[in-house]
């Protein structure tokens, strides 16, 4: 549960590139340009060279082994930075989805989207949170039909993996498959979502979409065996992004009240606000803690991370939202102008709150693995 | 196979033989094995397991041999502590002496004094007192005023304490006094070890909210002290008594494994006092929902000691995160037993009622008990304005 000496050495590389080269200033220029893939290819591609997206691949497929512990590290500074890159859902969720298939695709897909020169999004949610059971997106008599919505990294995608229903009368997460489309085929529309935080997401609508047997991904039908464990652990780097930003956010709330000064003190120097603060730092240890327990136990073989993953993301969610609150209170008046980065925190944490599964989602699943 | 598994088999192997079955079983109160002159046993099991304990020198694992401990380092400690939680082992001696004064004493204790005490404390023969607080001295302790004046071969010591913790009990006491009123506050205090056999030393229990009296005021009139019974030099106490308090805070949060092990799983007793659906749910959301809310803080805490565990191992220390340990968890205890108190429904709210099962007393009493959980041994509050400095570096 602590970092070793690659990893950390990764993590100071990776704090150092974004530091000089992505701060969250340029989040701001994606925005204010409405860039229409939703992230900066080159800096994607300067971060593949660096080696972020063979992280956590098998080493017969170029992995580069510094675990779940290291890509929970990539994961922090990318949420310090407010980094917005496809490395969630191309590489943590994409590129281990057709990895986990070990068919013909692993070869010829996977080291495109290794090398970014494809980009996959995974096309799941329909309604308007996020519920995999209650896919109705469906493929029958080789078409696809079907709605998602959301979609991270959607717009800036070549391929997605969507998840469909393949088995008549089937319900909740059986009768599933994991279906490739590539964006440029015919019944595909592709509408771009412009998100509170910045980033980007899509709508895409499947219209009749002919689909024969080599696009599905793994088994027909039992897709959810593998899609879950492999969301499980997306949670988990999802849950470690999340706290980069909570950490982030503490670490300039600090550093403003050191620095701010009324009624003739520093304000850091109010009790009101230090027992904030160190119950914000005491909840951020806290979570932290679990994403820890979490990335290294996959890192240690367990197969089944369900719990901890929701676990964890129910604690960021709580920690993240707290801390943007608190942040913003905490500076005063400047905390809701959006000269200071602040309120991009903010905005970024619900928008986190929300993919893979709210609060509620992981809360109900926690207490149903635990047998109440 | 590495030193450390070899210890942890050789360890494992020797609790199996030598815990009996009765003291595998989560402690209650009554049957904890207390250290003094009088200490008495609930069971001969009991007895037993506190003897081989004592022999092995696993009643304080770490200490030297020479003062009778077991001379293990932290990391076996660690390991002996997992293996006896895995077998449920209960503790086999509680003491004040044992949890705060020795690890004092071994760092400023001179040679006389370790020879004296250490030894007594592993062997469970003499039962500790802590005399800290004062009616006008709590969280700012150095304001404390009992005196000690230095008659030559002896102090003379006036004054008295308030919430010593089994001072009715206790054999000794370790006291802070007032040595020197002419400099600041935090000097002229002095660290000194008083036998409660004195002539001027007593004691007046104090009830408390849980209907016990765990702790008493104790008072000193013109008690004698022979002069070797100062610790760590005079005038020099404030320097001891923050390395205590660094004991003290890791044992209260080690209470809470302690607490947690002698106590209810909160889903048990929901299923069996508002039961569940057909789907397995807990017949009350709100309540379950709250069930989440307590499950996650308290598993969060176990990794979050497992996370500082590696920490120490790999000597990559975050400075901050031990002060967390204490504020979370004995919030972590009030929040469960709110939550229990309130599954029991009105069941929660007699005292002593013939009628109602001890569990459902034990329940309530430990309730009213653990409020004193983040008030005993420095109050959250204090541990928020230590994390505030300390950790995040905020002006004083
Ligand atoms: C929407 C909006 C409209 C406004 N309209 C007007 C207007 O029309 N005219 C006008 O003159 N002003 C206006 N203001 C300014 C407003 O009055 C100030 O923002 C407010 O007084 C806080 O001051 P500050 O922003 O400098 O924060 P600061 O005073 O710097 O406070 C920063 C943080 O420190 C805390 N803090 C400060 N002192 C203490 C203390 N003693 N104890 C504990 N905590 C403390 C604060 O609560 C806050 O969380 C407006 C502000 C906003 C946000
Ligand atoms: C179960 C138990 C066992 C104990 N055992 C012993 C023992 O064996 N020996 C011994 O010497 N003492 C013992 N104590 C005493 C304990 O150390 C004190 O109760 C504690 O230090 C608080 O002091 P106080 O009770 O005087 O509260 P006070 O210091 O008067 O505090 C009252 C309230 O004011 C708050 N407060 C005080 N100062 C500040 C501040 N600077 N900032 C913000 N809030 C503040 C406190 O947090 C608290 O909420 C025990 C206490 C308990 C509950």
């Amino acid at each position: 549960m602590v970092l070793n000496e690659e990893q950390r050495l990764l993590h100071s590389t990776i704090r150092d590139f974004l530091n000089q080269r992505a701060p969250v200033a340029a989040l701001r220029e994606l925005r204010d340009n409405r860039n229409p893939q939703g992230f900066d290819s080159d800096l994607w591609n300067e971060l593949i060279e660096l080696g972020v997206s063979s992280i956590v691949l098998n080493e017969d497929n170029g992995g580069l082994g510094f675990g779940w512990m290291g890509l929970g590290a990539v994961m922090e500074e990318i949420g310090r930075h407010l980094t917005a890159t496809p490395m969630l859902s191309s590489i943590v969720i994409g590129a281990a989805l057709i990895e986990a298939a070990d068919d013909h695709h692993s070869t010829d897909l996977l080291p495109d989207v290794v090398a970014g020169t494809r980009n996959l999004a995974f096309a799941c949610d329909e309604g308007l949170r996020y519920n995999p059971g209650a896919t109705a997106a469906a493929l029958e008599n080789g078409l696809l039909q079907g709605e998602k919505t959301f979609v991270i990294n959607g717009p800036g995608a070549t391929d997605f993996l969507v998840l469909a229903r393949t088995a008549a009368d089937s319900k909740g997460t059986d009768g599933l498959s994991l279906i490739l489309v590539p964006r440029d085929a015919a019944g595909v529309t592709v509408n771009r979502i412009h998100s509170v935080d910045g980033h980007s997401f899509a709508q895409i609508k499947f219209d009749q979409v002919a689909v024969d047997n080599q696009q599905i991904i793994g088994v027909p039908d039992r897709a959810w065996d593998t899609v879950a464990p492999i969301l499980d652990r997306a949670t988990l780097a999802l849950a470690a992004e999340m706290l980069g930003g909570a950490r982030e956010l503490l670490e300039r709330t600090l550093a403003y009240l050191n620095d701010r000064e009324q009624f003739d003190v520093k304000i850091g120097s109010f009790q009101a606000l230090q027992h904030r603060c160190a119950q914000l730092f005491c909840q951020l240890e806290l979570a932290q803690s679990v994403v820890y327990k979490g990335l290294s136990a996959i890192d240690q073989g367990q197969q089944d991370v369900a719990k901890l993953a929701s676990h964890a993301k129910v604690l960021a969610i709580d920690c993240y939202q707290k801390m943007s609150n608190e942040a913003v209170q905490m500076h005063g008046g400047m905390g809701i102008t959006d000269e200071v980065d602040i309120g991009l925190f903010l905005k970024r944490s619900r928008v986190c709150n929300q993919m893979l599964g709210d609060s509620s989602f992981h809360r109900e699943r926690f207490a149903k693995l635990c047998g109440y | 196979m590495s030193p450390i598994d070899e210890f942890r088999q050789q360890a494992r192997a020797w609790l199996e033989e030598n815990c009996p079955a009765s003291q595998r079983r989560p402690v209650v109160k009554d049957e904890q094995i207390w250290a003094g002159r009088d200490r008495v046993f609930a069971t001969p099991d009991a007895k037993l397991w506190f003897e081989r304990m004592r022999d092995k020198g696993w009643t304080a694992p770490t200490w030297p041999t020479e003062y009778g401990g077991g001379g293990l380092s932290s990391e076996e400690e660690k390991v002996l502590e997992k293996e006896m939680a895995r077998l449920n082992c209960r503790p086999a001696l509680y003491d004040l002496g044992l949890w705060m004064l020795g690890p004092a004493l071994l760092v400023h204790g001179n040679e006389a004094q370790k020879q004296e005490h250490l030894s007594k404390i592993v062997r469970g023969d003499i039962r500790w007192a802590q005399g800290y607080s004062e009616p006008a001295a709590g969280s700012d302790l150095a304001s404390l005023k009992t005196r000690a004046v230095d008659m030559g071969d002896h102090f003379l010591v006036n004054g008295t304490k308030i919430w010593t913790t089994q001072a009715d009990k206790a054999d000794w006491i370790f006291a802070l006094v007032r040595t020197d009123a002419s400099g600041t506050k935090h000097q002229g205090i002095s660290f000194i070890l008083i036998d409660m056999r004195s002539a001027g030393v007593s004691t007046t229990p104090i009830e408390l909210i849980s209907g016990e009296s765990e702790f008493c005021q104790t008072f000193f009139d013109d008690v004698k002290v022979p002069r070797e019974n100062i610790v760590g030099g005079l005038d020099n106490g404030w320097t001891v008594a923050k390395e205590l308090l660094k004991h003290e805070r890791k044992l209260m949060a080690t209470m809470e494994s302690i607490v947690q092990r002698e106590d209810e799983s909160l889903v048990e007793l929901a299923a069996e006092y508002i039961g569940m659906d057909e789907s397995g749910k807990l017949n009350d959301s709100n309540i379950r929902s709250r069930i989440t809310d307590q499950l996650m803080t308290a598993e969060a805490l176990e990794y979050l000691n497992e996370r500082l565990f590696f920490q120490y191992r790999s000597k990559q220390v975050d400075s901050g995160l031990p002060l967390t340990i204490k504020y979370l968890g004995t919030n972590a205890i009030q929040q469960k037993d709110e939550l229990l108190l309130e599954i029991l429904g009105n069941h929660g709210l007699s005292w002593q009622e013939q009628s109602h099962t001890p569990r459902e007393h034990n329940i309530v009493q430990n309730w009213a008990y653990n409020k004193a959980h983040t008030i005993a041994g420095g109050t959250s509050e204090i541990q928020l304005n230590i994390i505030a400095k300390r950790a995040l570096g905020l002006p004083a």
